[in-house]
């Protein structure tokens, strides 16, 4: 187990990109990020994240066809998918569930996010 | 020509033609007495053409409407034209066993030696209003469903934005002890203002997306309580709960419960303005359990209160108007209502009943 945890961000918008890259430095993880399925499948490969979060709705490739081509090249990874769609009123929780992956709401309830990660990636 | 007269004066061939026609026809006197019907008006209204002939027109009338018609009667004699009757409204016939059915009516008036004389010319609507009805409700759906993939576009295009600017917003928060308090008064700013316009984007969504109902037994008071905890009261607001049955369980969507009831909360705020007392009363009677959201604000105004639930009808100056029609369709799809409760000299109570597991 690296000392850093490592985080892979999908998106296809370049604003979440760098601002969720920006967050999760300076909350100490490594972070990568990839513009679509594509490119996050490669990165995955060299990077081996530990948690990749995704945004569900790219061109292309969806997250959801992302995460599970990511995972049949290695199945311990961790997720976490984002929406836009989510129709919860921002005083519910944005969380629901997918597949046992959790699904938030953006904008990011970023106190949900950490708390996630802490508990998905226990070393850290 | 003589061909045309000649026929114009055989009786018995208006009698044919008459008795010939799709719609009923029904010759009534100034003081409302029927002097002639035609086979069609036999069958739409079950009486022998031997009960119909003197039968006063008041009795094909609904009872409810019986009263009026006398006055409409002496209207039409003081001044005849030949117009539809109550245009733009529906109307409805009775026939001889007190079933209703609804009718499109054309009034003439027809000049006899022995004085005047009113024609109705009568159709059964039902199958124009069933058609119009699905027509509406056609319509409906498309206006939803393109609604919808409006609303889909504006909350993609909308929220990515508000997700950089709320991690921006938490960015600088991190490290905000190097802010002056102006300087974090701001960043307060943009997370709430984020959080609106967000809200603005739920609405929308909420109201065009169609989410099936989830039913599931739960204690009534614990959605109360989620509600309040999802949606606090401002801090000069006082919120209160009463009731002796909070142990009453229903069946029904909770998560909707919980939606309905935050917007219910939501308007109590807004309409105190955040300063005040808002009640949450919760009752049972004839196993229907009652939910009376109120607040001592100013009331909804009069002549604004049919018009509430209606999609895209506010009084504020945000939001789209939708919280109240999305609040009501969720009581509805939960076997529930939802409607506002007039009472003098108190501000706005909503009512919510739903019905309750026995």
């Amino acid at each position: 187990m690296p000392a850093t945890a490592r985080i892979l961000v999908v998106d296809d918008d370049e604003g979440i990109r760098l601002s969720l890259g920006r967050l999760l430095r300076a909350k100490g993880y490594e972070v990568a990020v990839a513009a679509d399925g594509k490119s996050a499948i490669e990165t995955a490969r060299t990077l081996q994240p530990d948690f990749t979060i995704l945004d569900i709705r790219m061109p292309n490739m969806d997250g959801i066809e992302t995460l599970k081509l990511m995972r049949a090249e290695r199945p311990t990874i961790q997720a976490m998918f984002m929406t836009a769609y989510s129709a919860s009123n921002p005083e519910t929780s944005h969380t629901t569930s997918r597949d046992d992956v959790r699904v938030l709401g953006k904008p990011l309830d970023l106190e949900v996010l950490w708390e996630l990660l802490r508990t998905s990636i226990p070393a850290h | 020509m003589s061909l045309d007269n000649k026929l114009f004066q055989d009786e018995s061939l208006f009698k044919l033609v008459v008795d010939a026609s799709p719609a009923a026809m029904l010759i009534a006197n100034r003081e409302g007495a029927i002097v002639l019907a035609n086979q069609q008006a036999v069958e739409y209204f079950g009486y022998s053409r031997e009960e119909l002939l003197g039968l006063r027109i008041e009795s094909l009338i609904p009872q409810a409407h019986r009263r009026d018609h006398a006055a409409h009667r002496a209207h039409f004699f003081g001044s005849p034209t030949t117009r539809p009757m109550a245009l733009g409204r529906d109307l409805y016939a009775c026939r001889k066993d007190g079933s209703e059915f609804p009718v499109d009516i054309s009034l003439h008036p027809i000049q006899t030696n022995s004085g005047l004389l009113v024609l109705a010319n009568i159709l059964d609507s039902t199958d124009r209003l069933r058609a119009k009805q699905a027509e509406e409700a056609k319509n409906a759906m498309e206006r939803l469903s393109m609604l919808g993939q409006v609303a889909g576009g504006v909350a993609h295009e909308i929220r990515t934005p508000l997700c950089v600017i709320g991690n921006a917003a938490y960015f600088l928060e991190m490290f905000s002890q190097e802010l002056d308090s102006e300087g974090k008064d701001c960043i307060g700013e943009i997370k709430r203002e984020v959080a609106k316009a967000n809200g603005i984007v739920s609405e929308l969504l909420e109201y065009t997306r169609d989410t099936p109902v989830q039913p599931a037994q739960f204690i009534v008071v614990n959605a109360v309580k989620n509600a309040m905890k999802s949606c606090p009261p401002p801090s000069e607001t006082q919120l209160h709960v009463h009731g002796d049955h909070l142990d009453v369980c229903i069946n029904a969507d909770q998560a909707q419960i919980e939606r309905l009831l935050m917007n219910l909360l939501r308007n109590a705020y807004q309409a105190i303005e955040g300063k005040g007392t808002v009640r949450v009363e919760l009752d049972v009677e004839d196993h229907l359990l009652r939910i009376d959201v109120s607040d001592d604000g100013p009331g909804v105004a009069k002549g604004l209160e049919s018009r509430l639930f209606e999609p895209l009808f506010t009084t504020k100056s945000t939001g789209f108007g939708l919280g109240l029609a999305v609040s009501r369709r969720y009581a509805e799809r939960n076997g529930g209502t939802l409607s506002y409760l007039s009472i003098p000299q108190r501000g706005a109570t909503f009512r919510l009943t739903l019905p309750v597991v026995r």
